[in-house]
């Protein structure tokens, strides 16, 4: 869900810019090892959410592209409300303590 | 929609894999190299900043292949690599391949070969249009009855079947066929001799209701099955062929069959064997109208109560089977309550029961089921015993590669890794044993088929493996693989690898061969099964051929005769048997000559209701038959009271005499002499027809099995002017066998026989000639089948044990090596050491006979209606089975115990 949603909110991205996005955005509260963030990738260019190009960045590198497919839009409209769900439940249960 | 893109998508990765794990390692390493770079902007050194990238980054390469794993082929790749790995194995192991092979291309070669006999037989479809819609009315496997009393309902007369046919709509078209046919004479106009060649009769749309397409010129139509049509016939592909060699002149000709004239209008489909399966195919298919020519008076057509033909159809799309069914019996109650008097109850259990047809009609599969079910069972005992044999087999070489897999487990090869990694092994090999059964069945089933159809001119069954076929050994295969595979997988999984490691280099000892020995054990209490099953068959096949079968079976010969004598004047007929005697007798060699209307064991017999002089009111019924005077004598039956016929006497017009059989004079004249009584076939006013004059021996007369029955024999042509006026009556003086007794065996019996019956008169046909021992086998042709597969199927055992025993030994000879040096260096002779050995050769052996004696006696039970004249727990067959398996198998443990004791101690000293 937060890689679809970095890549959504700052459009397409390679690997590498997704993983700062994820460690910036959540204030480094989220530290996760970089490196499981391909295998993640990898499942959603099967299942069809995400779709890679390879671009040149910089003279003498490339980089792989990843862009938001609409099922992968779908997808993450769908998770995010789901989590919301949760959340708001979890929210109640501890409110009034 | 999206699994399937998904789908494609995985696919689209499995073929541009190696791009794929290319990108993904370009893509990490572009990763950390950025992240390296940002390090050192932030003031790292090089080094560092290249580690601390990959601290945050992971264990690449397991991430690498998480992300492998994504794609979903992970189990794919590892099959493959098990698969590349098991051929590499056992492309290594040259020799213990080839014996698993061997083992399983006869284990399953011989299930293979069952089924394909069994699928031919019971299980496969008519070579016709979408067999699958045609069904059959009626289950009954009864051919040859003619009476309404079926229960089973399956027999139709020509009236009813017509009135079905016209009044059920749910029918798309509805065909009859004659149910009990043989062999008639046969003569292409032009020709001198007549053939004796098999007819059936069909209604006119019998070809249509099938879809079949003739091969050449036209099939019957329904127009020809119209009084008064011209008379056409069919003419099979084969006899087609086989009698006149493919002759197209033959579409359009004339022919006569069984004295009445046909045009032959056109050649059935070659594959196309008629719709009941059996050994003796239809040559000639005459529509059902043409019957009351043929037969005249005695015609099965006219009489709407004579019930001689089976019915097929096809249903229309969409109509429920069993809403036709229950019309079918409402209208088969109703025509019953029409047209036959009988009790209500008796009519009310009349049903016809809807089954599928496209598979034909059968009696082989009825007759055949039990049999082959007994075989089946002993394929399957054959594999089991092929499967524990190797599955010994594999634990003596895992034992051998013990190490190897230690290694792989302390290198982090999961159990269930390992475990796989011998069934594929196990399975790979027994598809390729399943291959070479394959062959190995297609090859023999030639004769297989020759033993179950011996006899009979043709073989209405194909061997060629049909997908049927094939899907069966391949499942057959996969599972013997598992099966075989199961124990020494399981046995490998637990290999530990910290002892195994520690005595690596040495030889494994001190496993436990417990499973080893149970195995075999099991082989050979399973040997002990099969081969008491084949004694006991052996033993039954011989009571059956060597019992007293009243008459003396050696040396007598049979001719089977188309006689179409109808209508011929009583003088003619007596001037033609006259006249065939006498030319019977000029044959060299031959010492005797008879006729007959029916011979011995030919499987044919006529019952009729008696009505004795002295007890009118007793409701009595015998057997039948005419034979000529001399017909006693030549068969080698014995008079035992009276007199038997003679010739002077027992004319046309003298007293009316009978010889009754010694059970006939048991069953209807208990306490009192026989002789000079009289009875008459029908009722009361017969009653005083026939005088009895002799009693003679019971002769088995119809099948091996049939023990006497009462049973009456008259003189032929002695019958009264009246008689001679019913058409039935008369017939019976028309004879349908010439029997002789020959010495020796004489050359050219069959050319000089059917040479002389042949020029007698145009009217008779010389059919088929055949020695009584032979008709015997014929009669028996099924438990011979039974009898010879059950010993092939006990020999395989014997051998399959023996192999598993002789290996067990040898193994463990190879593991003793080292005592047995040190014991015959401690001053052992070779004498004990062979008596070493063998102890635990005879110690399994044992174990696996008591076993196998106590499942013999298990078994016994089943096998309680196949025997014949012996107990299925005979302790005959199961000692000779015990003394059989016990003799083979020290002989197979003998040369690994006699090998050992050449073991050099100062060798095996060295080494250790």
């Amino acid at each position: 869900m937060l890689v679809l949603k970095t890549i959504r909110r700052f459009g397409p991205s390679h690997g590498y810019s997704i993983a700062k996005a994820i460690q910036q955005a959540s204030d480094e509260v989220l530290q996760v090892e970089e490196g499981s963030l391909y295998p993640a990738l990898q499942r959603m260019l099967v299942k069809g959410w995400v779709t890679a190009e390879w671009v040149q960045a910089g003279p003498k590198r490339q980089t792989r592209v990843y862009h938001l497919t609409t099922l992968g839009m779908e997808q993450l409209d769908a998770e995010i409300s789901a989590y919301r769900r949760i959340a708001q439940a979890i929210e109640r249960v501890i409110e009034p303590a | 929609m999206r699994w399937f893109r998904e789908i494609r998508r995985r696919i689209a990765m499995l073929r541009h894999r190696e791009d794929f794990e290319r990108e993904l390692d370009a893509e990490m390493r572009c990763h950390l190299e950025l992240q390296a770079e940002e390090n050192e902007s932030r003031g790292m050194s090089p080094r560092e900043a290249r580690w601390a990238a990959q601290r945050q980054f992971g264990n690449a390469a397991l991430l690498a292949e998480d992300s492998r794993s994504a794609w979903g082929w992970t189990a794919f790749d590892n099959f493959f690599q098990d698969v590349r790995y098991a051929i590499r194995r056992l492309s290594a192991s040259k020799s213990y391949t080839l014996t698993a092979i061997v083992i399983l291309a006869l284990g399953i070669g011989a299930n293979t070969g069952l089924f394909t006999l069994m699928h031919a037989v019971m299980l496969k479809s008519l070579p016709i249009a979408d067999p699958e819609t045609v069904v059959r009315l009626g289950d009954g496997d009864n051919c040859c009855g003619l009476g309404w009393q079926q229960g089973r309902y399956s027999l139709f007369s020509d009236s009813f079947y017509k009135h079905l046919r016209d009044h059920t709509p749910d029918f798309e078209g509805m065909a009859a066929f004659q149910a009990g046919f043989g062999r008639v004479g046969v003569r292409r106009a032009g020709m001198e001799v007549s053939e004796g060649l098999v007819r059936q009769f069909v209604s006119g749309n019998y070809f249509e209701v099938l879809g079949l397409r003739a091969y050449a010129g036209r099939l019957t139509v329904p127009a020809d099955d119209q009084q008064g049509a011209p008379a056409v016939a069919v003419i099979s592909y084969r006899a087609w062929q086989q009698q006149y060699g493919g002759d197209p002149s033959v579409v359009g000709a004339a022919f006569t069959i069984e004295g009445f004239p046909v045009t032959v209008v056109g050649v059935a489909p070659p594959a196309f064997f008629g719709t009941v399966v059996r050994t003796d195919p239809p040559d000639f298919w005459l529509p059902i109208a043409t019957e009351p020519a043929v037969h005249g008076g005695t015609s099965l057509q006219a009489d709407r109560r004579l019930h001689w033909l089976y019915v097929i159809g096809r249903l229309r799309p969409g109509v429920q089977a069993s809403n036709v069914e229950a019309g079918l019996n409402v209208k088969l109650q109703t025509w019953l309550r029409e047209n036959e008097q009988g009790k209500t109850e008796d009519l009310a259990k009349q049903h016809i029961a809807l089954v599928p047809g496209g598979s034909g009609i059968s009696q082989m599969r009825e007759r055949y089921r039990q049999e082959l079910t007994l075989l089946l069972g002993m394929t399957t005992l054959v594999l089991l015993i092929a499967c524990a044999n190797l599955a010994n087999l594999q634990l003596a070489r895992g034992a051998v590669t013990a190490t190897q897999s230690s290694v792989r487990v302390a290198l982090g090869a999961s159990r269930y890794r390992l475990i796989r990694q011998v069934l594929v092994e196990s399975i790979i090999l027994s598809i390729v044993g399943g291959a070479a059964g394959m062959f190995v069945a297609w090859q023999s089933s030639g004769l297989l088929i020759q033993l179950v159809f011996r006899g009979s001119s043709v073989v209405p069954i194909d061997t060629t493996p049909s997908p049927a076929v094939l899907w069966f050994t391949l499942g057959v295969s996969v599972l013997a693989g598992i099966l075989f595979g199961l124990v020494p997988a399981l046995a490998t999984s637990r290999s530990s690898p910290s002892s195994m490691l520690r005595s690596l280099g040495r030889s494994a000892t001190g496993r436990s061969m417990r499973p080893q020995r149970v195995l075999l054990v099991a082989q050979i209490a399973l040997s002990v099964v099969l081969l008491t099953a084949a004694g006991l068959m052996a033993q039954s096949l011989r009571n059956l051929t060597s019992q007293g079968f009243g008459f003396q079976v050696d040396g007598a010969v049979s001719a089977a005769v188309d006689a179409n004598f109808g209508g011929y004047a009583p003088e003619k007929l007596a001037a033609l048997y006259a006249d065939i005697d006498r030319r019977m007798r000029d044959i060299p060699g031959v010492r005797n000559a008879a006729l007959a209307l029916y011979a011995p064991m030919s499987g044919d017999n006529w019952g009729m209701n008696i009505t004795l002089e002295e007890k009118p009111l007793l409701e009595a019924g015998s057997s039948w038959n005419r034979v000529s005077p001399s017909f006693f004598d030549t068969i080698g039956a014995r008079i035992l009271r009276g007199r038997g016929f003679d010739e002077t006497v027992d004319r046309p017009g003298s007293t009316a005499v009978t010889v009754v059989n010694e059970e006939f004079a048991k069953t209807w004249f208990p306490h009192e002499d026989p002789i000079g009584k009289r009875f008459g076939i029908g009722g009361y006013e017969n009653r005083g027809d026939y005088m009895i004059v002799g009693v003679v021996n019971s002769i088995r007369f119809r099948r091996p099995r049939q023990p006497g029955y009462p049973m009456f024999f008259l003189p032929l042509l002695q019958m009264s002017p009246a008689d001679w006026k019913d058409e039935v009556k008369a017939r019976s003086n028309v004879i349908g066998s010439v029997l002789l007794r020959v010495e020796g065996s004489p050359r050219d019996l069959v050319s000089q026989v059917t040479r002389s019956l042949g020029s007698v008169d145009p009217n008779l046909t010389p059919l088929k000639l055949t020695s009584l021992p032979e008709l015997l086998a014929q009669q028996l042709g099924q438990e011979h089948t039974i009898s010879a597969l059950a010993q092939v199927f006990g020999v395989l055992a014997l051998i399959l044990s023996c192999v598993g025993l002789y290996g067990l030994t040898d193994y463990s000879v190879s593991q003793r090596r080292s005592e047995i040096g040190m014991r015959t260096a401690l001053g052992a002779t070779r004498q004990q050491v062979v008596l070493l050995v063998l102890k635990g050769a005879v110690t399994q052996t044992a174990a696996g006979l008591a076993v196998g004696v106590v499942g013999s006696l298990v078994t016994a039970r089943l096998l309680t209606t196949l025997v014949y004249g012996v107990q299925p727990s005979d302790p005959l067959s199961i000692a000779g089975a015990c003394v059989v398996l016990a003799l083979f198998s020290l002989t197979a443990a003998l040369l690994p115990a006699l090998r050992a004791s050449h073991v050099d101690p100062a060798v095996t000293l060295r080494t250790e």
